[in-house]
């Protein structure tokens, strides 16, 4: 990794565990840097403001996820419906491994960062409302395939797909209340039963 | 008695790939058959524990070497 690159991945990698170990507000472009070992001036070349970092960090985040255990739960060759055992058994993990470590629950940062954001930060608002899209979308086709394969009697996909991500985001932020992941691994598996029924007119 | 033995290398990979690929890799197993793991997330010996503990399957042994952790996991029934 060349110098450039190297730097914006440590003030990416700073800012992803400081917002999600804390949160936006609380932490600033000041102490972002300390804890990156780069320079404000360096901090400036890469990124023009802290929302700036705050988007290039949701896509990062996105994009490993996307990569990591997204493309690992949502494999084609898993029976439809199996992947959400997989995608709960990836936030039962990953939420476990990191309150063995810090002690605390972390909970999912595009969650922690809506709740905060949204009413504050347009611009961060609708990066976030994506992401969740994005993620409602890859449980739409899975739905879809369900149905298709006659796995699932046919259901509104589309809000079913919905339903679940609330549903998950839900059990996440539970269980990060009470600083216990048991509860995700408690709670989630039901997400494979949410169903909402086709209504006659939309 | 000759053990069928799969193996599973999850060095490179973080939290939770180990576990959902050590999970798929059970999945298409006979019962009784043994699963070798390797990895290099330190998180996963706390994690296959747990894998383990609530899936019923028997971890049979669970060792470090030079940065790389190696578990022998049976599947359960």
């Amino acid at each position: 990794m060349n110098h450039v690159s190297d730097t914006k991945a440590r003030i990416l990698n700073t800012a992803r565990e400081l917002f999600h170990g804390r949160s936006y507000a609380d932490v600033g472009v000041k102490e972002i840097c300390e804890f990156a070992k780069v320079q404000k001036g360096s901090f400036y070349h890469f990124f023009t403001s802290k929302q700036d970092l705050a988007m290039a960090v949701i896509d990062d985040m996105a994009d490993d996820w996307a990569n990591g255990f997204v493309a690992e739960a949502f494999d084609k060759k898993l029976q439809p419906l199996e992947r959400f055992d997989y995608l709960i058994d990836a936030a039962y993990y990953w939420q476990k491994a990191a309150k063995d470590l810090e002690g605390r629950m972390p909970g999912c940062l595009f969650g922690n960062l809506a709740l905060e954001v949204s009413t504050r930060d347009e611009v961060l608002r609708a990066k976030l409302n994506a992401v969740f899209h994005k993620a409602s979308s890859q449980f739409h086709e899975s739905l879809d395939e369900a149905v298709d394969l006659g796995h699932i009697a046919p259901l509104d996909t589309e809000t079913t797909a919905q339903a679940m991500l609330a549903y998950l985001e839900g059990v996440i932020l539970l269980a990060k209340t009470r600083n216990d992941p048991e509860v995700v691994r408690t709670l989630g598996p039901a997400i494979k039963t949410l169903r909402i029924d086709k209504t006659i007119e939309k | 008695m000759n053990e069928n033995v799969h193996t599973l290398d999850a060095r490179g990979l973080n939290c939770p790939l180990p576990i959902l690929r050590t999970k798929k890799a059970i999945a298409g197993m006979q019962a009784g058959e043994v699963l070798e793991v390797t990895s290099t997330d330190p998180g996963s010996v706390k994690d296959l524990d747990a894998f383990c503990s609530q899936t019923g399957n028997e971890m049979l042994s669970s060792e470090e070497s030079g940065g790389e952790f190696h578990f022998r996991i049976r599947k359960a029934g």
